[in-house]
C-alpha cells in the first residue's frame, strides 16, 4: 500500500492556481524527488502535505487516512516530519536543546527525550556539537540540525525542502549519503531539490512540476531525457533537437 | 552502503580516546566542585534572607524589602508567559486586581478567610486570562500586548465607576478598606511586618522553584521553541497556542495570589493601586531590564529597580509623580542597546567566572 497519495490536489491563492490537480503516490521506503523551475508550485504542494494550509480541492492521503486540513503538530504525531528551506533553528539554544524539542513528540519525560536526542545526534555523527549554540553553526550544520530535529520525532515520512541549497559540493555529497542512510532506516522520503546532480543520484523516481501541473514522472534517466522537462527548464527553442 | 552511522565532516575521524577520557575526568571533577560551590552559595543566600528580619528591625526598610520580593514574585509570574512564551503581556495588573478584590470582598462581606479567597481569586484570574488569551495568543507581535492593555484599562475604568457588582460591594474609586480587627495567621493579618516578609519570601521561593521546574519540562521546551520559531515548533509536534494558553493560565493564577497578599499587606485597595497600568508597566520593565525568559532575571530586575522606584517616590513624589517610570524608560533603553538579553546575562557571566576561579582554586589546593 502507498504511504502517501495525492489525489487531484489543487491549491488556489485568490485567482492564482499554485498547484493544479496534482496526483502522485509514494510507496513505503521510497525516495521521491520533486523538481521544477522556480515558482512551479513545489513548495506549495509540500506545504499542503505538511499541513501548513489545506488544499483547495483534492485529497491528501497518508497511510490510508485523509489528512486534509490537519494541523502540522497533529501530522507530526502521525509520523510526518519536515525541514524548512530557510532553516529555523531555535537560535538561542544549543543543538541538543533543539533536537530535544523534537524528541518530546514521542515522550514527556525530559531525561528520556534528551537520551533520544543524543541517540539521533550520534546517528548523524553530530553529537560532538551537541552543546554548540545553534546560531553559531555553519549553514551545512544548520541543515543537518533541521534533519536531526525532524528525525527525533520518529517520522515514517520525511519531507525535505531543499536541504542541499547553499551547500558546497563536498557537503552535498555528504547530505546525499545522510538521506540514503535514513532510507535504510525505513523512512520514506520526499525531496524537493534544485541541485540536479544530487536529486538524480538520490531519487528512485522523480516528479516534475511546471506551472502547478505534473509534466513528467519516472526514473531519473527517463525524466532527464523527457522533452517537456527540457522545454520547461531551457525554453521552447531548445525542446526540439 | 553499510548500516553504520555516516561519517561527519570527515576532517577529524580519529578519536584520541585517552586524551578525551582524561579531559572528561578533570572536567567532571571541576563540574562537581562547581556544583558544590553553587549549592553552598545558594544555601548561604537562603540563610541570609531567612535571618534578615532579625537584623533589619526598621519597619520602613522591611516594607521596602517586602515590596522588592513582591515585585520579584509578580515579575516571575509574568515571566511564565511574558518570558518563556515570547509574548508581551502589558496588563498583568488586572489579575493582581482580581486577586485583591476577590479575597477582600469575600472576607469583608462573607467572613471567608483570605487564604481561601486567595485561591478563588486565582481561579477567577485564570478565567479572565482565558477571555483575553484564547483569541489573542494566536496572534503575533503587538496584538496580544495591545489586547492586554485594553482589557486591563477597561476593567479599571469599570471598577472605578461601579459601586456594586451584583451583590458584591466594590465601592468604586474609593476602594475597600480592610479593618484590622482580627489579627493572626487565620485572617492573614498582622501588626508586624515580619510575618508578611516570610509569607512573600515563601511565595517567591515557590514560584522560582516552579519556574525552574517548568523551564526543564516539556512545557518549557515547547514554550521556548514556540516563542522563537513558531512554524518550526509546530512542525516538530508543538501545539504552540495551547502551550501559550497553559502558560498564561499559570501566570494569571500566581499573579492573582499576589493580589491577595497586597490587599492584606496594605489593608486598603483601590482601582489605582491594584489595576493600574503603572503596575503592569513596572512588571514588564523589571522583566525586560532584568532579563525575560531567565529565572534570575526578574529577581535581579526587582532588586535593582525597586529601590529606584522607592527613592524616586520619596524624593520626587510631590513634584514629579511617576518619575520612576521615566527613569526605568531610560535604563531600559540603555539595557536594550548594550545588553538586549537583560542584565542577568553579564551578571551570570561574572558569577560563572568567579565560581570557575573558585573551583580551580579548590582543585589546585586539593592537589598540593
Amino acid at each position: 500500500m502507498n504511504l502517501l497519495e495525492l489525489k487531484d490536489v489543487t491549491k488556489q491563492f485568490g485567482g492564482l492556481t499554485a498547484v493544479d490537480r496534482l496526483s502522485l503516490s509514494m510507496g513505503k521506503g521510497e525516495i521521491l524527488g520533486v523538481i521544477g523551475p522556480n515558482g512551479a508550485g513545489k513548495s506549495t504542494a509540500f506545504n499542503c502535505i505538511a499541513g501548513v494550509f489545506p488544499p483547495t480541492k483534492g485529497e491528501v492521503v497518508f497511510d490510508g487516512q485523509v489528512i486534509n486540513g490537519q494541523k502540522p503538530w497533529d501530522l507530526c504525531k502521525k509520523g510526518i516530519a519536515r525541514t524548512f528551506q530557510i532553516v529555523k533553528p531555535f537560535a538561542s539554544k544549543s543543538v541538543l536543546y533543539n533536537v530535544t524539542v523534537g524528541a518530546f513528540a514521542t515522550t514527556s519525560g525530559r531525561a528520556e527525550a534528551e537520551a533520544k536526542a543524543i541517540e539521533v545526534l550520534k546517528l548523524l555523527n553530530f553529537d560532538d556539537k551537541k552543546d554548540t549554540k545553534s546560531s553559531d553553526l555553519t549553514i551545512a550544520d544548520r541543515k543537518r540540525l533541521e534533519i536531526a530535529r525532524a528525525l527525533a520525532t520518529e517520522p515514517r515520512l520525511l519531507l525535505l525542502d531543499e536541504v542541499m541549497a547553499g551547500l558546497r559540493p563536498a557537503e552535498v555529497d555528504e547530505m546525499v549519503e545522510i538521506i540514503r542512510f535514513l532510507r535504510e532506516q525505513g523512512i520514506t522520503i520526499l525531496v524537493i531539490e534544485h541541485i540536479m546532480r544530487a536529486i538524480m543520484a538520490l531519487s528512485d523516481r522523480i516528479v516534475v512540476i511546471h506551472f502547478g501541473k505534473k509534466i513528467a514522472e519516472g526514473t531519473p534517466e527517463k525524466v532527464a531525457s523527457d522533452e517537456n522537462v527540457i522545454k520547461a527548464y531551457l525554453g521552447d527553442e531548445y525542446g526540439v533537437s | 552502503m553499510t548500516g553504520k552511522p555516516i561519517t561527519g565532516t570527515g576532517d577529524n575521524n580519529t578519536p584520541y580516546e585517552t586524551d578525551d577520557a582524561f579531559l572528561d575526568r578533570s572536567a567532571l571533577a571541576r563540574q562537581v566542585v562547581k556544583d558544590t560551590i553553587n549549592k553552598v552559595l545558594l544555601g548561604a543566600v537562603l540563610i541570609l534572607v531567612l535571618a534578615l528580619p532579625a537584623v533589619i528591625t526598621s519597619p520602613t526598610w522591611l516594607h521596602i524589602i517586602v515590596l522588592i520580593f513582591f515585585y520579584a514574585y509578580l515579575t516571575t509570574s509574568w515571566n511564565m508567559v511574558g518570558g518563556f512564551a515570547g509574548v508581551l503581556p502589558l496588563g498583568h495588573a488586572v489579575f493582581l486586581g482580581i486577586g485583591a478584590y476577590t479575597s477582600t470582598v469575600l472576607s469583608l462581606q462573607y467572613g471567608i478567610s483570605p487564604w481561601l479567597g486567595m485561591f478563588v481569586g486565582g481561579i477567577l484570574a485564570v478565567a479572565a486570562g482565558m477571555v483575553i488569551g484564547l483569541p489573542t495568543l494566536k496572534m503575533r507581535g503587538a496584538y496580544f500586548a495591545l489586547a492586554t492593555i485594553a482589557f486591563a484599562e477597561g476593567v479599571r475604568v469599570m471598577v472605578e465607576n461601579i459601586e456594586y457588582l451584583g451583590p458584591f460591594k466594590l465601592n468604586g474609586p474609593r476602594g475597600l478598606q480592610i479593618p484590622p480587627l482580627n489579627i493572626g495567621w487565620g485572617d492573614f493579618m498582622f501588626s508586624s511586618k515580619v510575618p508578611y516578609y516570610y509569607i512573600i519570601l515563601v511565595m517567591l521561593l515557590i514560584i522560582l522553584f516552579l519556574t525552574w521546574a517548568v523551564s526543564r519540562s516539556k512545557l518549557g521546551y515547547y514554550l521556548t521553541a514556540g516563542g522563537e520559531e513558531p512554524e518550526a515548533a509546530q512542525a516538530l509536534g508543538v501545539n504552540v497556542s495551547r502551550a501559550k494558553v497553559i502558560a498564561m493560565a499559570l501566570s494569571c493564577f500566581f499573579t492573582a495570589l499576589a493580589g491577595t497578599f497586597y490587599a492584606q499587606f496594605s489593608l486598603f485597595i483601590h482601582p489605582k493601586s491594584t489595576i493600574s497600568l503603572d503596575i503592569s508597566f513596572e512588571i514588564a520593565f523589571i522583566a525586560l531590564i532584568g532579563g525575560r525568559g531567565s529565572i534570575a532575571g526578574p529577581v535581579l530586575g526587582a532588586l535593582l529597580l525597586r529601590p529606584v522606584s522607592d527613592l524616586s517616590r520619596i524624593y520626587f513624589g510631590d513634584i514629579l509623580p511617576g518619575m520612576h517610570l521615566v527613569i526605568y524608560g531610560v535604563v531600559l533603553i540603555l539595557v536594550m542597546i548594550y545588553q538586549p538579553r537583560g542584565l542577568q546575562e553579564p551578571l551570570t557571566r561574572i558569577y560563572d567566572r568567579v565560581v570557575n576561579r573558585m573551583a580551580a582554586g579548590f582543585i589546585k589546593g586539593g592537589d598540593k
